[in-house]
């Protein structure tokens, strides 16, 4: 698995190197199911927001085009001799290898970018063109001359917690030709490098030079046709400021258009930790559509596999059905690297459907992947369908790696890289939709980095979760007094009652009735305690209080549990109920906190009980064993069983009751309480014959007692 | 050993009601609804065990002293804090190695902690 950025560019030569050797036309399904190999490799260790990511490669579509080769150009040769070509004397005095060249001489043709970053990995450099920007030479367009840059916009959205999103994006003219500019490349480069540059006021003044519709785009409702508004005086304003600061103002315009690398980076982390419990839980397997539908009928998808891609073409149904299957199939976003695939309008997609390769492709779709991938297939057939024949559809291959701060390697070692993106390209020119489509999807950039975050929930539920805690918290703090020490003292008288019934004198079926009762107030004591626990360990957990770990001899406790279960049984269900252990010797001590231990076994016996209960009659087995270095605690029920669905919210912490008044924090709990103890749990089930709850804990942390 | 115990807690039902249960168990407990109270009784009685409620407004102090001076006077004494705020107890008191009971307490579970035996 390359994690360095040597590694995965050496990969990305060696494709080119092979795509270099095959034939034109074929350089493209050649060059990208390699690189699908790759990303497929890469696929599984990597877990990121996809919308973020989506709207990164996006921006950096545009910015790295697919057909440029960044050079570095020394001072001392920037000058171009009258009548030579920018392009072919920027290329002769590039710090390339003669191999390299040949290697990239695809990609300056104008096929695919790449060359950033074995720039960066070479700790090489840009440096700001003292040149007037939008000069043409010889009237050819070349990347030293920034013509094709269109326009810079920034696009302000509204995150959570009063957080501000803006999205940068750089916006390209298409060129006649099928070598882009790479224009947009250099303006980022050198806004990145400026205010580290003693070129900055260069930079500046050659911005401002320019007559580019900078913009600060604000939003004009989404019902209407025009998205954007420039701002161009809004622009003006605020350059102006910066006149005699120019290192500040190219700063200004680095922290933008950065932001969205320091918006992946956190993502990244937080995501990071967010998921390596789940990862855990749930292994590697992440599957990840996203569509979007733009206001002009151009559609994007983003597949996490090519082959999904690919056969997502060959079926047309209903977009409606589609949005509304993306909409609830959404999971948490883990995929960081697939296919983009956007819609144009040419004919490139005859091409496609008369090779017998897509077929095949589809073909190796899995059996579990095939039913999804048809519905989705059969969920856009519909819209691709045109009068005009089918739209054109061009897969934008991305190959994603954390970021470790923007497009420059800060730091040694095994780093963590920008997005590394190529295109097949397009004859038509994409500003103007992609325009409005990322207008669109930088509103949805916000709530989708805050849905990864707060593992898929909307703006409304994180809201509501996080008033949840505060009410259960001072709800929790109220219970903890008010409510326990007249508990305190119930408990404790009926201990006294229970004890007086052993020496009354009375008949026995009266003395047996009486015992009855106060056993199961008794009870009812307890199962008030329980929720007790399980609130305060909720609210303690929720608000991130760490655990009181001590050394806890599982068997000890669980045996203890199990005899209060069976207590349990024997007075609220007339033994109709029965619970049995297994409980290996082999287990011993682990490092826990009490009660939060205590409170998930409990929890998972009170759901066996209530899952028995409806029919009157059941078992449950409480067993302990060491497996795979882990120490389990399994709970097992004959009970009806639960359904998948409902098995995949409570794996994922959700609260769920089947009691119109139940509090359904038990198994949250236990989600949380798996984290904090570095643990895990697992849930299986099959309706009709019962459910099994497996909790884990870490055998590192056993110890001989 | 002792079969005599100290109950503390700022409830007079609840103590009474403690020495109800251990009595038919066969300890005899001596009350106290204050530190205070409580520090005076261990200054002049041994104890076999004692059972020490954490939070009582009427003592600001807290156990602290009383723990202190119980085991200096009742080396042998088995002492428990019982609360309905067992982290803020164990956070306060984790240095005098106090066993931390939660409310409501468990009294067959506590007669097991006295007595693993079964008799005491």
């Amino acid at each position: 698995m390359p994690t360095n950025l040597r590694d995965v560019y050496g990969d990305i030569l060696g494709l080119l190197h092979t795509a270099d050797s095959q034939n034109q036309t074929d350089i493209g399904f050649h060059f990208y199911e390699g690189l699908a190999g790759l990303v497929r490799k890469m696929q599984g260790a990597m877990w990121h927001p996809l919308h973020q990511l989506w709207a990164a490669a996006e921006e950096l579509r545009l910015l790295f085009d697919a057909h440029a080769v960044w050079l570095s150009v020394p001072d001392e040769h920037r000058s171009v001799p009258e009548g030579a070509d920018p392009g072919e004397a920027i290329w002769e005095v590039a710090t390339l290898t003669e191999e390299e060249k040949k290697l990239l001489a695809p990609a300056r043709a104008g096929e695919l970018t790449q060359e950033l970053k074995r720039r960066e990995a070479a700790g090489l450099r840009w440096d700001i063109l003292d040149r007037p920007l939008g000069e043409h030479l010889g009237g050819a367009l070349n990347n030293s001359n920034l013509a094709s840059v269109e326009g810079i916009l920034t696009v302000d959205v509204p995150g959570l917690n009063g957080a501000a999103w803006r999205l940068t994006v750089f916006m390209e003219h298409s060129t006649r030709t099928r070598e882009t500019s790479r224009d947009s490349t250099r303006i980022c480069e050198a806004i990145l490098s400026a205010a580290e540059n003693t070129k900055a006021d260069i930079f500046s003044r050659a911005l401002a030079r320019l007559d580019l519709p900078f913009g600060h785009v604000r939003p004009l409702g989404r019902n209407n046709p025009d998205f954007w508004s420039v701002d161009r005086e809004g622009f003006q304003k605020e350059s102006a400021q910066f006149q005699d600061r120019p290192a500040r103002f190219c700063e200004l315009y680095r922290e933008r258009f950065q932001s969205i690398h320091t918006i992946l980076e956190r993502i990244y982390d937080q995501m990071d930790a967010l998921l390596a419990g789940e990862r855990q839980l749930r292994g590697a397997e992440t599957t990840l559509i996203f569509s979007y539908r733009a206001p002009n009928e151009d559609f994007i998808c983003f597949f996490p596999t090519y082959q999904q891609a690919h056969s997502f073409v060959k079926t047309k149904e209903d977009i409606e059905d589609f949005l509304y299957f993306w909409q609830f199939q959404y999971p948490r976003s883990k995929a960081i690297s697939g296919w983009v695939l956007a819609t144009g309008t040419c004919d490139y997609t005859e091409k496609f459907d008369s090779d017998g390769r897509w077929n095949r492709w589809i073909s190796l779709c899995s059996a579990e992947e095939r039913p999804a991938i048809e519905r989705q297939l059969a969920l856009v057939r519909k819209f691709f369908n045109t009068e005009q024949g089918q739209k054109f559809m061009y897969l934008i291959p991305i190959v994603l790696r954390p970021a470790n701060g923007g497009l420059r390697a800060k730091t040694k070692g095994p780093q963590l890289q920008p997005i590394l993106m190529a295109s097949i390209g397009s004859s038509k020119p994409l500003a103007r939709p992609l325009r409005r489509q990322l207008y669109d999807l930088a509103w949805q950039i916000a709530p989708a980095v805050e849905m990864a975050l707060f593992g898929q929930l909307t703006l409304e539920e994180v809201y509501r979760k996080e008033a949840e805690v505060k009410t259960v918290a001072a709800f929790s703090g109220g219970i903890a007094h008010e409510v326990l020490q007249p508990l305190n003292l119930l408990r404790t008288k009926i201990t006294s009652l229970r004890q007086l019934t052993q020496n009354l004198k009375i008949e026995p079926d009266l003395q047996s009735s009486l015992r009855e009762d106060i056993d199961q107030a008794k009870q009812c004591i307890e199962e008030i305690q329980d929720i007790k626990d399980t609130m305060l360990n909720y609210v303690k957990l929720r608000q991130g209080g760490g655990g009181r770990f001590e050394s806890l001899n599982v068997n000890r406790v669980v045996a203890g549990l199990v005899a209060r279960f069976a207590s349990w049984l024997d007075v609220m269900r007339d033994g109709s109920i029965q619970v049995t252990s297994n409980l290996s010797p082999d287990v011993g001590v682990i490092s826990a906190d009490n009660s939060q231990f205590r409170t998930m076994i409990r929890n998972l016996l009170r759901n066996a009980d209530d899952a028995l209960a409806a029919r009157g009659v059941g078992q449950v087995n409480v067993s302990t064993r060491i497996a795979d270095n882990w120490v389990e605690v399994v709970v097992t029920d004959n009970g009806p069983g639960m359904e998948q669905a409902v098995i995949e919210k409570l794996k994922l912490g959700e609260r769920y009751t089947t009691k119109s008044l139940g509090i359904g924090l038990g198994f949250t709990l236990i989600y949380l309480s798996s984290k904090e103890h570095n643990g895990s749990f697992d849930i299986q089930s099959k309706v009709g014959l019962g459910t099994s709850v497996i909790l884990r804990f870490p055998v590192s942390a056993q110890a001989m007692e | 050993m002792a079969t005599s115990g100290l109950l503390v807690d700022d409830s007079k039902p609840q103590l009474l009601a403690c020495k109800k249960v251990l009595k038919f168990w066969g300890f005899e407990a001596d009350l106290a609804t204050t530190v205070d109270e409580a520090e005076s009784k261990a200054e002049s009685q041994q104890y076999g065990f004692a059972l020490l409620d954490y939070a009582m407004p009427g003592s600001p102090r807290g156990p602290r002293a009383l723990i202190q001076k119980l085991r200096t006077k009742s080396p042998a004494c088995r002492i428990f804090i019982v609360t309905a705020y067992p982290d803020e107890a164990w956070n306060t008191l984790a240095d005098l190695d106090v066993p931390v009971l939660e409310k409501p307490l468990d009294w067959e579970e506590f007669k097991r902690t006295l007595d693993p035996s079964g008799g005491l």
